[in-house]
């Protein structure tokens, strides 16, 4: 089936689907929403944004071979088609839903507080000025979001928190508040505190034991955090409601007081942890990465030298190993080598070409594969080879083989 | 600048482990960069900050939610067990 065929199709599940914005409820008007699968391939933004972005991201292998059959006109099998079909149809929603989401992620209201906050985008809006620096950002947020679709959920939920404490009164009032209550309801102090006061020299001069016994101060005070949530997270009615079902289990009057007592010291200790700099740090790290203590930082660039050493992983004889070594694992190439009785020099021009395509696509998938905090991963990606260039890298290997 | 002439430079800085000094090139001369690398530099600066700002909401939250547990705790002792 083509993709005259696959339009069709496409329509007829559109009409069927119940399209809503996932975030409010509310139904999505959007002419991303009615694009046929023949309409994504304009040639343009939204063909760059659907093949090299949210295809190739989805499928990588599967991705190049249907480019390679549409740019040669061949029919696609009906696992290609009903593939491409559907990966058409979740590309429009998305499409639809970064649309209404725009205004939100990159607005003025957005940028103003995200250059208050940080005074290398303030720098980047007074040299670049504000609408090219919104239109620039929008236009990532296009790539990102078709790359990774999960993403959008997770900027939106970060732009409405950071938006929360934006201009600060809340924070403040949130910490003179802890600080009230601990001393209003007399929190005691405990071993805790010591030992975070002898071990707060995070900055400098960092032992393993004393990092190990900082990650369980941590760690405790986020078991605070969970006792906070099971108490608080219903309201109080909920709490007495505990409260009375906590007694009824109990004894004794006193047995009650204790088990209050050690939820108090819970919460306050949390409390107190809260407004120490650097347990405050940990504990967001923390809670940002979902709760846990995170010992080892999994992003492969940690350091400028990462950067560098990945970049030339990509150069010269290095990549001319990763074409070898991704020739002996390719199938077709498998083959072709039997069929040629390992002459190389004797392969097709056309078979060449494909594996040049796909030694490309594996590179580029691997490539996208990279994490590193601020702007190593920007500049690892600036001094990568494109994929047009490893094509043509590949296929002057070619011409050298015999 | 031409590309070949930023990629030289930022090379430099990577042998010098100069991270901030590459940080500052790129804001310095953000308006001579390729478009690819603006909206990447851009990215990185707005998903870093984002996440901060974020994180420190989610402690925000958690101070209220705890002020009130706290409250609500003591109260236990006022209102309901020493009235049995």
């Amino acid at each position: 089936m083509g993709l005259d065929a696959a339009r069709d199709k496409q329509r007829d599940a559109e009409r069927k689907a119940e399209i809503t914005n996932p975030l409010t409820g509310e139904p999505l008007e959007s002419d991303a929403l009615n694009k046929t699968v023949g309409e994504l391939f304009d040639k343009g933004r939204t063909e760059d944004l659907f093949v090299n972005y949210y295809l190739e991201n989805q499928n990588p292998k599967m991705a190049a071979d249907i480019m390679l059959k549409h740019r040669s006109g061949k029919q696609l099998t009906d696992k290609e088609d009903k593939w491409l079909v559907t990966a058409g149809l979740k590309f429009n929603l998305l499409r639809a839903t970064t649309e209404s989401m725009k205004e939100a992620l990159a607005g003025d209201e957005t940028l103003d507080m995200i250059a208050q906050a940080d005074p290398r985008i303030e720098r980047i809006i007074a040299k670049h000025g504000k609408e090219k620096t919104a239109k620039l950002l929008v236009s990532k947020l296009d790539e990102k979001t078709a790359e990774d679709p999960k993403l959008l959920k997770q900027l939106i939920d970060n732009v409405k928190a950071a938006q929360e404490i934006a201009n600060g009164p809340r924070a403040r009032s949130a910490d003179q508040v802890a600080r009230w209550t601990l001393s209003t309801y007399n929190i005691p102090e405990d071993k805790y505190f010591e030992a975070a006061a002898s071990s707060l020299t995070l900055k400098t001069g960092v032992t393993p034991e004393t990092r190990k016994a900082f990650e369980k101060m941590v760690q405790e005070n986020l078991s605070g955090l969970a006792l906070v949530k099971d108490f608080f997270g219903f309201g109080t009615k909920e709490i007495r409601k505990r409260a009375d079902q906590l007694e009824k289990r109990l004894e004794t009057q006193r047995n009650l007081l204790h088990e209050r007592d050690k939820h108090l010291a819970k919460v306050g200790s949390l409390m107190r942890g809260t407004l120490d700099p650097d347990i405050n740090l940990a504990m967001q790290k923390a809670l940002f990465e979902g709760g846990e203590i995170v010992h080892e930082d999994k992003r492969d660039l940690k350091t400028t030298a990462d950067v560098e050493r990945v970049a030339k992983s990509y150069e010269g004889d290095e990549l001319k190993e990763e074409w070898k070594k991704s020739m002996v694992k390719d199938p077709t190439m498998q083959a072709l080598f039997a069929r040629y009785k390992n002459k190389l020099s004797r392969i097709p021009q056309a078979d060449r070409d494909a594996f040049s395509e796909r030694f490309a696509t594996e590179m580029v998938a691997r490539q996208k594969k990279h994490s590193g905090g601020g702007i190593l991963l920007a500049v690892l990606k600036f001094l990568l080879p494109k994929k047009s260039d490893i094509k043509k890298q590949s296929e002057d290997i070619w011409k050298k083989v015999k | 600048m031409e590309e070949s002439e930023i990629k030289q430079k930022l090379r430099a800085f990577l042998a010098a482990d100069d991270q901030k000094g590459a940080e500052d090139f790129l804001i310095e001369h953000f308006n001579d960069l390729p478009e690819e690398l603006q909206k990447d530099v851009l990215f990185a600066f707005y998903s870093e900050t984002l996440e901060k700002k974020a994180a420190e909401a989610n402690i925000v939250q958690l101070q209220e939610d705890g002020a009130k547990a706290i409250e609500a705790l003591t109260k236990l002792d006022t209102d309901d067990v020493s009235a049995q």
